[in-house]
């Protein structure tokens, strides 16, 4: 490369948020599964259907853009982006365009110092959008699969900086890193949970100008997005030095020739026609809300939290602190009005225990009503653990299931009475022996009712002490 | 004719039958649709008499059972199991698979749906003539339009065919009908009917909304669909129903330039509204105030900015892919280009100025300038409800055209909304009342304009004159 040339880079990452459900609808945000199970009415654009907001994905995203050290805006507001593609069912996507939910950012990435930049790349702001579908190529025709299809993005712009192309792949490694930590995304780049596309230019050492830029789109790991830059820089260099010069275009990277090529020219460019969302209102956030959603404890602060309010060993608090998503299952379960010491067992047990990869079996909602139900003794532990296993990784709730399988306990005097008799008569030598005072026997006949019937135990023994000394 | 509330109550205390009740709209359905064509869509009648009769059955045995009584509803509004065409090519075999909001709830209430009633294309127009399957003939005068786009549900409510209808009204689709048919409607403040399973057209003006055979009617529809709902963001629920006494003092926002703002009204339109002035300054408590009301005109070419811009957006979904009709090509383009075209010509223009108007270069001085006027109107009209409880003007510049006459003129056709879109622009209630003069056989309408939130007291302030109104019942011509 010829020393009198400076590489301009800006990057877009797209970062899929690690909501339960889709931006603005009920679906699961999940893209395993049957293809198109996780889709419905308003994710497929069906004709009169309309966005409802997840504030869980407002949350997480707060929570990013704070992490990328942003300044969140108190008013935010949600365009639609316009463009035909079978992918986007809408025919527009609903993102932020004049006004994001945070601006002002910064990454400290270690640029040379001539690069005007000490330490730090300026991320110019950070906005919520949906995802697209994703395209299915087949021989005969293509087909598209709707699960990716409204789950929430957050997409991070940095300011163009001049740099290095590691500086590229290093900034990503960074937002990666931070967003991870935050734990807003799974993180995974080979399953396209963090996209990046890359703005490039070249320019004289030193020109305060901004000369032509090319876009490259869609690369997915730290390696291509280091090797796009060098092929792009060196492309440009080699034009303008031939007295030819680069054209405003937007190119893919072929990854097996290294080597970028044209998607589309700037006469193909797409006019977006942006304009405010009508279905949905301005974002408006409290300065109380953003002060209490992203104000994030460290780890040792979390750790100190967990032993001190909610009475974890020091084991268990680590345990806690290095399983992705338990501590906010915990927080959350809790903040719902579960018992503290309940929770975490149940946490720390059968939870972890379904637990697949990353991914945990349940939602603080179906946590917090599992621990109610046996508080409230309709079910006992061990069908409470029956119960988690069905409803572990679906949005079944605990409640439903109960009924629907009619495992609820009988509570009722008169039917347990019933059972103790019965099983009474069935086993008249061991019942006089109990009457006549062998204590030990109560383990006998609870084990013998229980088996007839899902009973309440405290109870249960209740009545069997009671009716030993009815007996004349 | 009885009211809703009325039929409820004697099917509820065995003085009627959801049976008899059926019976009574089926018969005006048999007399008048085979000429009027209201609806795209119709329920099998003995498949609504079974319905019905099993009501009465199980109410017989088991003391309890809904009314039953029959609704029309507009196509673009979703019902479960039933065609969803939007009076388009590209959705003629498209059912829904689920109900709009509206729907669940008159459902909860014991209605039962009789059919799909016609609309112009995507609810783009006022006389239904744009529908993509046939025209809709006034019972009126089958040779004059029923008014659009809500054409369908304004003719079947016209004939007595049904016991209430749901339109939608985006820039007076539910208030023209309703004046060109002789019936009651009302345009509900925006985000007081759930949107949820209607269609879009222009999102931030569209709204479903009652229309009837009476103020009371109306009123009583209204409060079974209104109210906040999870799946419209723009949805609220509005304070309880705000009402005035019927002898409390009440001020009446006339134009103060009548002429001018009169000009381009027909002799019977006219005619019927100074009938009502006169009426209205004769009616006891009521105070008329002259309001310069020249800025409500400024509303058609806002509207004709934002609405297209809007519904070019809206309309953009329609693409072959998920669902609807899809004509195939070699490349996506193609198929883009030839499943779209099976829309009407007057889609094609309102698809074609919104893109341009949100277009880059042109945005500015279209959508933008538009948006900025219509907040100032907003404005505007807010702060006339300082002065009167209500604005009353005519519905429509005249009374029912004949059919065709404005096809090949659009301006002509959209000068019909000139009186009704400043209240879609200012999310405003207004409520339309028939009135026939003494020089026509066609009626009028007078429109009552309320602040936002006052669709209550609105048909309180219009009971007052009810005397004055009339709905023509085509039997009686």
């Amino acid at each position: 490369m010829s020393s009198q040339w400076e590489l301009v880079m800006g990057l877009e990452v797209h970062c899929q948020l690690a909501t339960s459900k889709k931006l603005f609808c009920g679906c699961l945000n999940q893209e395993a599964g049957d293809i198109n199970e996780h889709t419905c009415p308003v994710c497929l654009g069906y004709p009169g259907a309309l966005p409802k907001l997840n504030w869980e994905a407002v949350r997480l995203a707060a929570q990013a853009a704070t992490a990328l050290g942003c300044h969140i805006n108190t008013t935010s507001v949600f365009s639609r982006k316009h463009y035909f593609y079978p992918d986007l069912p809408k025919g527009y996507q609903i993102t932020q365009f004049d006004q994001p939910l945070a601006e002002s950012g910064s990454i400290p990435i270690g640029l040379p110092k001539q690069s005007g930049f000490e330490q730090s790349v300026p991320v110019h702001r950070v906005h919520i959008e949906e995802d697209s579908a994703k395209n299915l190529h087949l021989k005969n025709g293509s087909l598209v699969n709707f699960n990716r299809a409204s789950v929430p993005l957050i997409e991070i712009v940095s300011d163009p900086f001049v740099g290095q192309p590691h500086h590229a792949s290093q900034y990503l490694r960074h937002v990666h890193w931070i967003l991870l930590e935050a734990g807003v995304t799974a993180g995974n780049l080979e399953d396209g949970h963090i996209r990046c596309d890359v703005n490039i230019s070249v320019k004289p050492v030193g020109s305060p100008e901004l000369r032509t830029r090319v876009e490259v789109k869609n690369l997915n790991s730290f390696r291509n997005i280091e090797r796009s830059v060098i092929y792009e820089r060196d492309r440009q260099i080699a034009l303008y030095e031939k007295g030819s010069s680069p054209v405003q275009e937007t190119r893919l990277f072929n990854v097996k020739q290294g080597k970028t090529e044209v998607l589309r020219t700037k006469e193909e460019a797409m006019d977006y026609r942006y304009f405010p969302e009508p279905d949905l209102p301005v974002l408006d956030l409290e300065a109380q809300w953003i002060q209490e959603n992203t104000a994030k404890p460290s780890v040792l602060e979390k750790k100190h939290y967990l032993m001190t309010k909610w009475g974890a060993d020091e084991g268990q608090a680590v345990t806690v602190l290095t399983e992705t998503g338990l501590f906010n299952l915990i927080e959350d379960t809790i903040a719902l009005g579960a018992d503290a010491k309940k929770t975490l067992d149940w946490a720390l047990t059968s939870v972890l225990e379904l637990k697949k990869k990353k991914q945990l079996p349940v939602n603080p909602t179906q946590l917090y009503e599992l621990i109610q139900l046996v508080a409230d003794h309709k079910i006992n532990l061990p069908t409470a653990k029956d119960v988690l296993k069905k409803i572990a990784f679906s949005d079944a709730q605990p409640q439903v299931v109960v009924a629907s399988d009619g495992l609820e306990m009988k509570r009722d005097d008169d039917t347990i009475r019933e059972i103790v008799s019965a099983v009474a008569s069935q086993n008249p030598d061991e019942w006089t022996r109990f009457c006549a005072g062998d204590q030990k026997l109560i383990g006998f006949f609870m084990g013998q009712v229980m088996r007839k019937a899902k009973v309440d135990p405290k109870l249960t023994t209740q009545i069997l002490n009671q009716m030993r000394q009815e007996q004349p | 004719m009885k009211s809703i509330s009325c039929w409820v109550n004697d099917i509820a205390s065995g003085k009627a039958t959801s049976t008899e009740a059926m019976q009574s709209v089926l018969d005006r359905v048999a007399r008048y649709e085979s000429q009027v064509k209201a609806f795209l869509s119709q329920i099998d009648p003995t498949c609504l008499l079974e319905q019905a009769r099993t009501l009465d059955d199980l109410r017989d045995k088991t003391g309890q059972a809904s009314h039953g009584l029959p609704i029309a509803i507009k196509d673009n509004i979703s019902v479960t199991g039933q065609p969803l065409t939007a009076g388009s090519k590209m959705l003629e075999h498209f059912v829904s698979p689920y109900d709009a909001t509206v729907v669940q709830k008159l459902r909860d209430h014991g209605f039962l749906f009789m059919g799909k009633t016609n609309l112009d294309e995507w609810a783009f127009g006022s006389s239904t003539e744009h529908s993509a399957y046939h025209l809709t003939h006034n019972p009126l005068d089958f040779d004059h339009v029923p008014g659009g786009s809500s054409g369908g549900s304004g003719a079947v409510m016209g004939y007595r065919g049904a016991f209430g209808a749901l339109g939608s009204d985006t820039g007076g689709s539910i208030r023209l009908p309703a004046s060109y048919c002789g019936i009651y409607a009302l345009k509900p403040t925006y985000g007081r009917v759930s949107r949820f399973g209607l269609i879009a057209f222009g999102s931030s003006l569209d709204q479903i909304g009652p229309m009837g055979l009476s103020i009371d009617d109306v009123a009583y529809l209204l409060h079974v669909i209104e109210g906040n709902d999870s799946l419209d963001e723009t949805s609220r629920s509005f304070d309880a129903v705000e009402t005035v006494s019927s002898d409390a003092a009440i001020k009446i926002g006339v134009p103060a330039h009548m002429n001018n703002f009169l000009d381009g009204c027909d002799g019977p339109t006219r005619e019927g509204y100074e009938n009502f002035l006169n009426h209205m300054s004769k009616t006891q408590g009521v105070e008329l105030v002259s309001v310069d009301l020249s800025p409500l005109m400024s509303g058609l070419p806002i509207y004709y900015v934002i609405a297209p811009c809007e519904a070019s957006s809206n309309l953009s979904r329609f693409d072959g892919i998920r669902y609807g009709e899809r004509l195939t090509d070699s490349t996506l383009t193609e198929v883009y280009s030839k499943t779209r075209a099976l829309m009407g010509q007057e889609a094609k223009l309102r698809v074609l100025v919104g893109t341009f108007c949100l277009s880059a270069g042109h945005k500015e001085a279209f959508y933008q300038k538009a948006s900025d006027l219509r907040n100032k109107l907003s404005g505007w009209i807010h702060d006339q409800f300082d002065v009167c409880d209500a604005i009353v003007i005519p519905t429509t510049p005249t009374v029912a055209f004949k059919l065709g006459e404005r096809m090949d003129d659009p301006i002509a056709m959209y000068k019909s909304d000139a009186y009704t879109v400043a209240v879609n622009l200012t999310g405003v209630p207004a409520l339309s009342c028939p009135h026939v003069p003494q020089s026509s056989k066609l009626p009028i309408g007078i429109q009552f304009i309320g602040a936002q939130g006052h669709d209550y007291r609105l048909c309180e302030i219009a009971k007052r004159f009810e005397s004055f109104f009339v709905s023509p019942d085509p039997d009686k011509e």
